[in-house]
């Protein structure tokens, strides 16, 4: 279970690092492809747990590191998207690629709604909601795109993860 | 404690809930920016992040440079449509300068021409080949009648044989079958300028004792009630002995350029003896005729 995270926290690494240099320099999109909240939305579907929970909290975290908002506005926005995302996981069957979409889309809709919740709380009367509008939804829109190609890749890294585990812990 | 280990997953969630709800208002309220474990995370990410910035840059400067080729390819293309565009304009405007020149050369021949010479442009050549003619775009309805003169600014062009309404066909002065009353310019020597030579044309029936050089400028008599007198028809560029031992001859290369007219002048006939040209000192450029010569 822990070589897992470990290796999700590192791929989350590198994906904030994709997220904030390449596809800046890029300079094709308006906003990069919300590569982290996908990630949050799988801890949240394949690894309902305190790992998992802390997991999110920290990729939350980096995006905080690495991004102009408060500290704490990424941190609380993915642990609820990890919550929201367990509690409609108890409920639908996650197996199907549809599904697995259906539920990232609300996970994407969850942190949109507490970033947009946190600058009309923050800074009333001042907030550029076009540009706040438009840029959540290029984020969210890239990262649905994104995120048939993700999970498969995600789903076969980690399979062959457990596969190997499960040779050496049969080894006498 | 079981009662924990089955909720664990809960509580870590709303405790980290609450830890990052305590964070976001401390750090949206408060002037000092409370954030403890980012400069961990920076030190960890930095060496990944000086990798994947080398990385990108590298990517980007290869995408900058594959985006400025592409700009620079549609900017060729644009730039050589727009040479295309410009050579064509300025090819019809070179066009139009030298028709323009054409022109006002044939203006001031018509000015200085008596009567009212027609300003006709060449619309065709001879279809067969085997004759020297060609086709002016005017005709009867335009006064053009068989048997009128037809001259450049250069000389002598030909004769019109066949006219309709609209359209009139030329004899060249270069056919076998033309034959112009000329003067020697220098000695005054008559003679009969014909076509089908190698040179162009050929002055025949020059008396022996006339006095006859290569260079001489042969011009028209004005005898003919076709041609005014004084027009450029040539220049001797050799002398032929005829079999007939009264005459000489000689072969002329013509004044006017029959491969690049364009436009030329119809001259009314029959003119009288008095419808003469002078030329100039060159010999080769019709001038107003003096009043005592046009005079009847």
């Amino acid at each position: 279970m822990t070589r897992p995270l470990v290796a999700f926290s590192l791929g989350s690494i590198l994906a904030v690092l994709l997220q904030t240099s390449l596809a800046g320099r890029l300079g094709i999109l308006s906003a990069p492809p919300d590569v982290m909240t996908l990630l949050v939305v799988y801890l949240g579907l394949h690894y309902r747990s305190a790992a998992g929970a802390v997991g999110a909290f920290l990729l939350g975290y980096l995006l905080d590191a690495f991004s102009g908002s408060p500290p704490g506005l990424y941190c609380f926005a993915m642990t609820l998207v990890f919550a929201t995302v367990g509690l409609l996981a108890q409920r639908m069957w996650i197996e199907n690629p549809i599904t697995r979409l259906a539920i990232a889309g609300a996970g994407l809709g969850v942190k949109s709604i507490v970033v947009a919740t946190w600058f009309a709380l923050a800074t009333p009367g001042r907030v550029p909601w076009p540009v706040l509008a438009g840029t959540l939804s290029t984020e969210a829109v890239l990262a649905l795109l994104a995120a048939p190609f993700l999970y498969p890749l995600l789903d076969r890294y980690l399979r062959a993860g457990a596969r190997r585990a499960a040779r050496a812990a049969e080894r006498p | 404690m079981s009662w924990l280990r089955r909720h664990s997953e809960p509580l870590t969630t709303l405790l980290l809930l609450a830890i990052s709800a305590g964070l976001l208002v401390a750090n949206t309220r408060g002037p000092r920016r409370i954030d403890p474990l980012s400069f961990v995370l920076l030190d960890v990410v930095s060496p990944f992040a000086r990798a994947t910035r080398a990385l990108s840059g590298r990517l980007g400067a290869g995408w900058s440079a594959y985006v400025d080729l592409i700009e620079a390819r549609q900017e060729r293309d644009w730039l050589r449509l727009e040479l295309r565009r410009l050579e064509r304009d300025l090819d019809r405007h070179r066009s139009f300068g030298a028709e323009n020149e054409r022109l006002r050369a044939l203006l001031d021949l018509r000015e200085i021409l008596p009567g009212q010479p027609v300003v006709a442009r060449i619309t065709g050549a001879d279809a067969s080949g085997l004759f020297r003619t060609a086709t002016l775009g005017k005709g009867s309805a335009d006064g053009i009648i068989a048997g009128m003169g037809v001259i450049a600014p250069d000389g002598v062009v030909g004769r019109v044989v066949a006219s309709s309404a609209h359209a009139a066909r030329v004899l060249l002065l270069e056919d076998p079958s033309t034959g112009i009353e000329a003067l020697v310019q220098r000695s005054r020597a008559r003679g009969i300028v014909e076509g089908g030579s190698s040179a162009g044309c050929r002055l025949k029936y020059v008396r022996r004792r006339e006095d006859l050089q290569v260079g001489d400028r042969i011009v028209t008599s004005g005898r003919d009630g076709v041609f005014p007198r004084g027009l450029p028809i040539g220049t001797v560029t050799a002398l032929v002995e005829e079999d007939r031992g009264l005459f000489i001859g000689a072969e002329i290369a013509p004044a006017a350029d029959f491969s690049h007219l364009e436009e030329v002048l119809v001259v009314p006939s029959p003119l009288s003896e008095t419808g003469s040209l002078r030329v100039d000192d060159t010999g080769t450029r019709p001038v107003a005729p003096a009043v005592a010569e046009t005079a009847p």
